[in-house]
């Protein structure tokens, strides 16, 4: 976030340009799939001799939303784990890595909480009790309540796109309790979370022998293929 | 905090609105007397019947009569309405179950049009669709 003594587009720009720009790449790449999907729906539409719809009846129904919020779910999933793994299992030499032997929740002091933490800490950092406790774990609770709704809105807008083909195909729409034991479900969430194992995975492992000078998920180039973390 | 809260206010609003809005139950009652409409229609009026067919299944029944829809949907016997046991809706599609035969229903500009009627299935596996006496080529 900016500092309160600079205001400004400009400073607005230096300080959150990553935030930025990928907050209007999501919206571009959003504006894109959903032209895409309407375009999609309204082909199967006329194959299946039913009535194509708009472009705002399309955004707003479950077909555009299940195809939306199955990559969201598998995108906080893939981050929940990473954040949550990182803290237990390293890969020497990645620069996604903690050190080897060095890893678990780390101290207080190092964690700059309680009687550590500076006078510009987070104030529920400086504090104990449930709220030390909730903030300590903050990212990964947020994390996983939009990952867990994400996925239940998966199910929800996903039984209802289901059961649309199906009535379609003269057959008996599903429950939400037959679609999320069954197929359509479970490959669409599947081939999602294999995707996120598979790139964050092999991140880990590009990370140790690659390198993309000036960016903080590389390390140096010249840093040696051995060595975990950049600040050693 | 404050960035947090509002950050995972926006994110469950985002999520759960839509999750929300997935629910049609607004469409039940059109769909419901449409299905109703047109079984009573097509053993005493076929003709006004015809006119809640949706295009596709319309161009069927108009084949099947020779030309004359009235007479394509008579050739089928059609089932009288019976007792709804459940109506379901999903974005344009509905289905319609009676007792004695089940329809299916798509939504256009016009309202909801029957896509398939007289409709029954003796297949246990729910992947087989039902057979229809009246349906779309």
């Amino acid at each position: 976030m900016s500092r309160r003594h600079e205001l400004g587009p400009r400073a607005a720009w230096r300080h959150n340009s990553l935030t930025i720009v990928f907050g209007v790449l999501l919206l571009l790449f959003v504006f894109g799939q959903a032209v895409a999907g309407t375009a999609e729906y309204n082909e199967t539409a006329r194959t299946d001799g039913v009535q194509e719809i708009s472009f705002v009846r399309y955004v707003g129904s479950s077909s555009f939303m299940v195809d939306l919020v199955e990559n969201w779910q598998s995108e906080y999933l893939q981050f929940t784990l990473y954040i949550l793994l990182t803290i237990w299992l390293v890969q020497r030499g990645s620069s996604e890595s903690r050190k080897p032997g060095d890893t678990g929740r780390e101290t207080d002091e190092q964690q700059l909480v309680g009687r550590f933490a500076r006078p510009n800490s987070p104030r529920w950092a400086q504090i104990g009790g449930w709220r030390r406790a909730v903030y300590s774990h903050s990212l990964v609770i947020t994390m996983t309540v939009v990952f867990v709704l994400s996925w239940l809105a998966q199910a929800v807008t996903g039984h209802v796109a289901e059961s649309e083909q199906r009535m379609r195909d003269l057959l008996d729409p599903v429950s939400l309790g037959d679609y999320v034991t069954g197929p359509d479900f479970w490959s669409r969430t599947l081939q999602n979370w294999q995707s996120e194992m598979l790139a964050i995975g092999s991140m880990a492992v590009f990370a140790i022998y690659l390198r993309e000078r000036g960016s903080p998920e590389s390390k140096p180039v010249g840093m040696p293929h051995d060595v975990t973390t950049a600040d050693e | 905090m404050t960035t947090l809260r509002r950050a995972a206010a926006v994110a469950a609003a985002l999520i759960v609105t839509p999750a929300l809005t997935a629910c049609s139950s607004v469409d039940e009652p059109e769909a419901r007397r449409v299905a109703t409409e047109f079984a009573r229609l097509a053993g005493t009026d076929p003709t006004a019947a015809c006119a809640l067919l949706a295009p596709r299944t319309l161009e069927q029944v108009i084949q099947d009569g020779d030309g004359d829809c009235a007479e394509g949907l008579q050739s089928e016997s059609p089932r009288p309405a019976s007792t709804i046991t459940s109506v379901s809706v999903a974005i344009n599609g509905a289905q319609v179950v009676m007792d004695n035969q089940v329809l299916f229903l798509a939504h256009f500009d016009t309202g909801w049009r029957v896509t398939a009627a007289g409709c029954t299935r003796d297949a246990a596996d729910d992947a087989v669709p039902y057979q229809c006496s009246v349906k779309g080529s």
